[in-house]
């Protein structure tokens, strides 16, 4: 005879994508940024995708133990302001582009952070810089793919990297 | 910020395959690229071994290895002294003249290959962070770092190997080579003849908080007990061979740490002799519980065999009462293992224990004890779920698969964050003290334990029992793994989401810093989406998309049948789940597995066609209404506008025939025509027309693009103007001969005209950009802007103080109030 348990429906808020195993800590550690440009409003798209469940143990250890990254709106704009500081584009010359912070929201089981710029002159040879998560984790990864018609040109950031440069590879 | 540029030229992707390419062919007149071309020609060639079903062939061996080992653990110097007798069977073909042996221990000495070439700052370290110097910034070490670094000062890490004999006291010579030792055999080992040896070993154990290993210890400095107590975790903790196999011969590749481990089945017999008021948990069946157990713990475990909650076998109380003293009396745990590829234990006088049966019926195992061991830091938590989850999985792996071979399933609390072995995960959530001394967790902690729990239980079945190459294929065990904890997750609670959907790879998909999954473990930079993630969505959709569950299971349980207690490759699973299923899926596994293609399936138009009838009266007559449904020439409109006349208008006494018979005039000429037509026609030929005219239906052709490269299934959702939606399906094989553009014809009924077309409207095929899938083209909003608008709409904008004052209706009020 098969026991079977019954749960309690549990809130949904939601969750750890579960993917190391073998791997030391169960966090992904591995974060994606989108950066697209939306021809109706001539606006570049930031959008920052984190796991949530990184995202929770982040802010304990950034902001202290008692952060929450899921219930309460004060730390999910801590966190977004967080890392709208460690993200940076900036022109050949080492001007930086005006980013505006959009908003920010859990969906499923992610954390997103939004941000927007006008669309500069052309994408080719702006610099990257992108260290969320990656001055309290040195295993953090975060991949940047940026889209630029139907191509995408991805920047991965892990390790020393500091900054990266978009380069549009011509066919 | 000052900001120093340097170029970074990004990683080269070195994608090795380990099977030979179809280079020898080579398509040099036009573009064709065949993307079903079968498979045959890069998987390894089918042999006695492995057949070409994809199952263990008539002539299939693997070798056997039995241990029998006495170990003592040393509390106070964290130290294992241990002796082994290891009895090797030969079952191949070949004559083996010597044995090679994993001491992965030596991973840890500081003149290790790992140590060695760990680079400071460097790419794909476990452990703490260290940071090189780059122009302004100064090099970081973090304190992690230099408690790592201290510890390997001041301990002596690595196997001390103090004897290696034959079982008749001749001594073996041995040459250690890292974390390999060769014992050259006296006599040349003969097909299906085995050698018993023995090794005397002992080393000192890491703490795994320190230098991030697999196992070690953990100290907890604050329990009462002077001194404070340990948890002692056991993995790789004994020399043992390493496997020889049909397709690689000596699987004797250094331990540097990442690639992990190929294994030998075998069966042991250990004796572990720890303190005597520790609590042990092993791979393998107590033998001796008389010796070990109280008769209220022995009782305990009788009664959790048919319980409806766990039983604790040593309650909260206990185990905190047991944190307090020492003792310098020592015990010893016997534990028998069959048919097991590996052996790990945990040891500590902070655990407490419970336990409930898995009465999975059977012939195999009709009873699995579920059981959890974990200090107080554990909580509620692991009193609430650990011993639960271990169930569950069970439950839902073994329809997949088999039922859950062994007598026992357990899940540990210590260091280590997740790592399984057979018969025992070691598995890290722990609860939060607080100051009140309550201890609390977080809702993603609970959701993690579980998580966690699930997988590592999961990895009992895939890769312990279906042996899969780890250090080579580290997505045939996880990759399978995260595929079936999602559905196990699923199973929990679906309001959770678990598992993983197309829509989550289709980013790492589209980027172009990745290499094919088939790529050795070692190679590959981004080991996260490549060996778990992507296959693990591959699989959902094969599942639920490609094959259907009935299909799917059918041939997956298939496979874990067929390699159950063997060592499948990555070719034994392709063939495996084709000729179960009977579906053709090379072009699947090509296309996932060995490129780096990703889904964009574009739905560029749609055409309307209607069936010309022959006859002249109906024809012309629709041929003057299309002209007229032409738009007005804009002249002719500006001229009406104006007042102006026409000629005809103001001279309508001068006409003639063609001021009344337009060119779409029927004659008895066209008449007659379209009656020798259909003189002219065979029988057979005037029933289609006859029919196909009377039935008047609507011809739809769609034309779409490939432009990811990787061939899906085109579904299709159309949606007619009468407000109905239909569904249709096309195989991915219409792409077979044009892999880069193809086009459908869709015939509806005469009264179901098609109003919009959508292209894989569930997202099921990971398809990287949904707006060229909709005909009319859709406006998707990107991310932010519905992220706008819908923020617009949130609570914030009701007038709240003015609903406040809102009366509440009730029954009475209802009639007279508005």
């Amino acid at each position: 005879m098969i026991i079977k348990s019954i749960w309690r429906p549990l809130l949904a808020v939601a969750l750890l994508l579960l993917i190391n195993s073998n791997l030391q800590a169960h966090q992904v550690k591995a974060a994606l940024t989108r950066i697209e440009l939306n021809p109706r409003t001539n606006m570049l798209e930031i959008m920052h995708r984190f796991e949530l469940h990184d995202a929770e143990h982040a802010v304990k250890e950034i902001f202290g133990g008692s952060a929450d990254i899921i219930k309460d709106a004060t730390t999910q704009k801590q966190f977004a302001d967080y890392v709208a500081q460690r993200f940076g584009i900036y022109y050949p010359n080492d001007e930086p582009l005006d980013i505006s912070l959009v908003g920010y929201e859990v969906e499923g089981k992610h954390f997103w952070v939004y941000q927007e710029t006008p669309k500069p002159e052309k994408l080719e040879g702006l610099q990257v810089v992108h260290n969320a998560l990656r001055d309290i984790w040195f295993a953090q990864t975060n991949l940047v793919n940026v889209k630029l018609d139907q191509s995408i040109n991805s920047l991965t950031f892990t390790d020393n990297t500091e900054v990266l440069k978009i380069d549009f590879a011509h066919h | 910020m000052l900001l120093k540029i340097y170029k970074l030229t990004l990683l080269s992707l070195v994608a090795t395959l380990a099977f030979a390419t179809d280079a020898a062919i080579k398509q040099t007149k036009g573009q064709f690229e065949d993307k079903f071309r079968q498979l045959d020609e890069v998987l390894p060639t089918p042999n006695v071994y492995r057949n070409a079903a994809g199952e263990p062939g008539h002539m299939y061996w693997q070798q056997k290895v039995d241990y029998k080992i006495d170990v003592k653990l040393d509390e106070e110097k964290r130290r294992l002294t241990a002796s082994e007798v290891i009895t090797y069977t030969n079952n191949s073909p070949d004559t083996l003249k010597y044995l090679w042996i994993q001491l992965d221990q030596n991973k840890f000495k500081d003149d290790s290959m790992s140590a060695l070439t760990t680079t400071f700052g460097g790419i794909g370290n476990r452990g703490p962070g260290t940071q090189s110097a780059d122009g302004d910034t100064p090099a970081k070490i973090s304190l992690a770092a230099l408690r790592r670094q201290h510890f390997v000062e001041d301990t002596e890490l690595g196997y001390d190997i103090s004897r290696v004999e034959t079982s008749k006291g001749q001594t073996l010579k041995h040459t250690i080579v890292g974390t390999l030792m060769r014992v050259d055999l006296p006599q040349p080992l003969k097909p299906s003849k085995s050698i018993t040896f023995e090794i005397d070993f002992a080393f000192n154990i890491v703490e795994e908080d320190a230098v991030s290993a697999r196992a070690g210890y953990e100290h907890f400095p604050d329990d009462e007990r002077e001194g404070g107590n340990d948890i002692f975790l056991l993995a790789q903790w004994f020399p043992r061979l390493a496997a020889y196999t049909d397709y690689e011969a000596w699987t004797n590749k250094e331990f540097i740490g990442r690639g992990e481990f190929t294994l030998e089945f075998g069966d042991y017999e250990v004796n572990i002799t720890v303190p005597a008021d520790h609590i042990v948990s092993s791979t393998g069946a107590l033998m001796n519980p008389k010796d070990v157990l109280t008769k209220t713990q022995r009782d305990r475990l009788k009664k959790a065999e048919d319980a409806k909650r766990p039983v604790f076998i040593v309650t909260a109380d206990e185990a905190l009462e047991n944190e307090k003293e020492g003792t310098s009396k020592t015990k010893t745990w016997t534990f028998k293992a069959d048919n097991v590829r590996d052996f790990a234990w945990a040891s500590s006088r902070k655990f407490m224990w419970d336990a409930k049966g898995y009465n999975q019926g059977g012939d195999d195992m009709p009873l699995v004890m579920a059981m959890s061991f974990y200090p107080k830091e554990g909580g509620d938590l692991w009193k609430k779920y650990s011993t639960e989850s271990v169930i569950h999985t069970m439950e839902v792996y073994s329809r997949f698969s088999f039922d859950y071979p062994y007598p026992v399933a357990q899940s540990v609390n210590g260091p280590v964050g997740g790592m399984e072995y057979p018969m025992i995960t070691f598995n890290g959530p722990r609860t939060e003290l607080r100051d009140d001394g309550s201890r609390t967790y977080s809702l993603a902690e609970k959701r993690f334990l579980i998580g966690v729990v699930i997988h590592e239980i999961g990895h009992i079945y895939f890769p312990m029992v279906v042996n899969s190459d780890e250090r080579q294929w580290t997505w045939m065990d996880e990759g399978l793994n995260s595929f079936l904890d999602g559905v196990a997750g699923r199973e929990w609670d679906p309001s959770i989401p678990w598992g993983v959907e197309p829509r989550d790879i289709t980013d790492y998909m589209a980027s172009n810093v990745q290499v094919p999954i088939m790529t050795q473990s070692d190679s590959v930079l981004r080991l996260g989406p490549n060996a778990y993630t992507k296959p693990a969505a591959a699989l959902n959709i094969l599942r639920e998309t490609i094959m259907g569950r009935e299909l799917f299971d059918f041939a997956f349980k298939e496979y874990a049948l067929r390699w159950k207690y063997k060592r499948p490759t990555p070719a034994d699973f392709f063939r495996t789940m084709e000729e179960a299923s009977g579906i053709d899926l090379d072009w699947f596994w090509r296309g996932w597995f060995y490129t780096t293609d990703h889904v964009d399936i574009s739905l560029d138009e749609v055409y309307k066609l209607r069936l010309d009838t022959e006859d002249p009266d109906i024809d012309f007559d629709r041929q003057r209404q299309m002209e007229a449904d032409k738009p007005l020439s804009l002249t002719d409109e500006r001229n009406k506008a104006e007042g102006k006349k026409l000629w005809v208008e103001r001279n309508p006494d001068v006409k003639d025939f063609y001021d009344d018979n337009d060119i779409y005039t029927v004659t008895n000429k066209e008449r007659n025509a379209y009656q020798k037509y259909l003189k002219d026609l065979d029988p057979w030929e005037r029933t289609a027309l006859e029919r196909a005219v009377k039935e008047d239906k609507n011809y739809y052709v769609m034309s779409f693009s490939n432009l990811g490269g990787l061939v899906m299934p085109i579904i299709l959702e159309l949606t007619f103007e009468d407000g109905s939606t239909d569904m249709v399906r096309i195989p991915a094989e219409i792409w077979r001969r044009t892999p880069d553009k193809v086009q459908k014809l869709i015939v509806t009924e005469k009264d179901k005209v098609l109003k919009s077309v959508a292209v894989d409207p569930r997202w099921e095929t990971a398809d990287v950009n949904v707006e060229n899938n909709y005909y009319p083209r859709r406006i998707i909003e990107s991310r932010i802007e519905s992220y706008k608008s819908s923020a617009s709409k949130a609570k914030v904008r009701r007038d709240i103080m003015h609903d406040i004052k809102t009366e509440l209706k009730t029954d009475d009020k209802d009639n007279d109030d508005n």
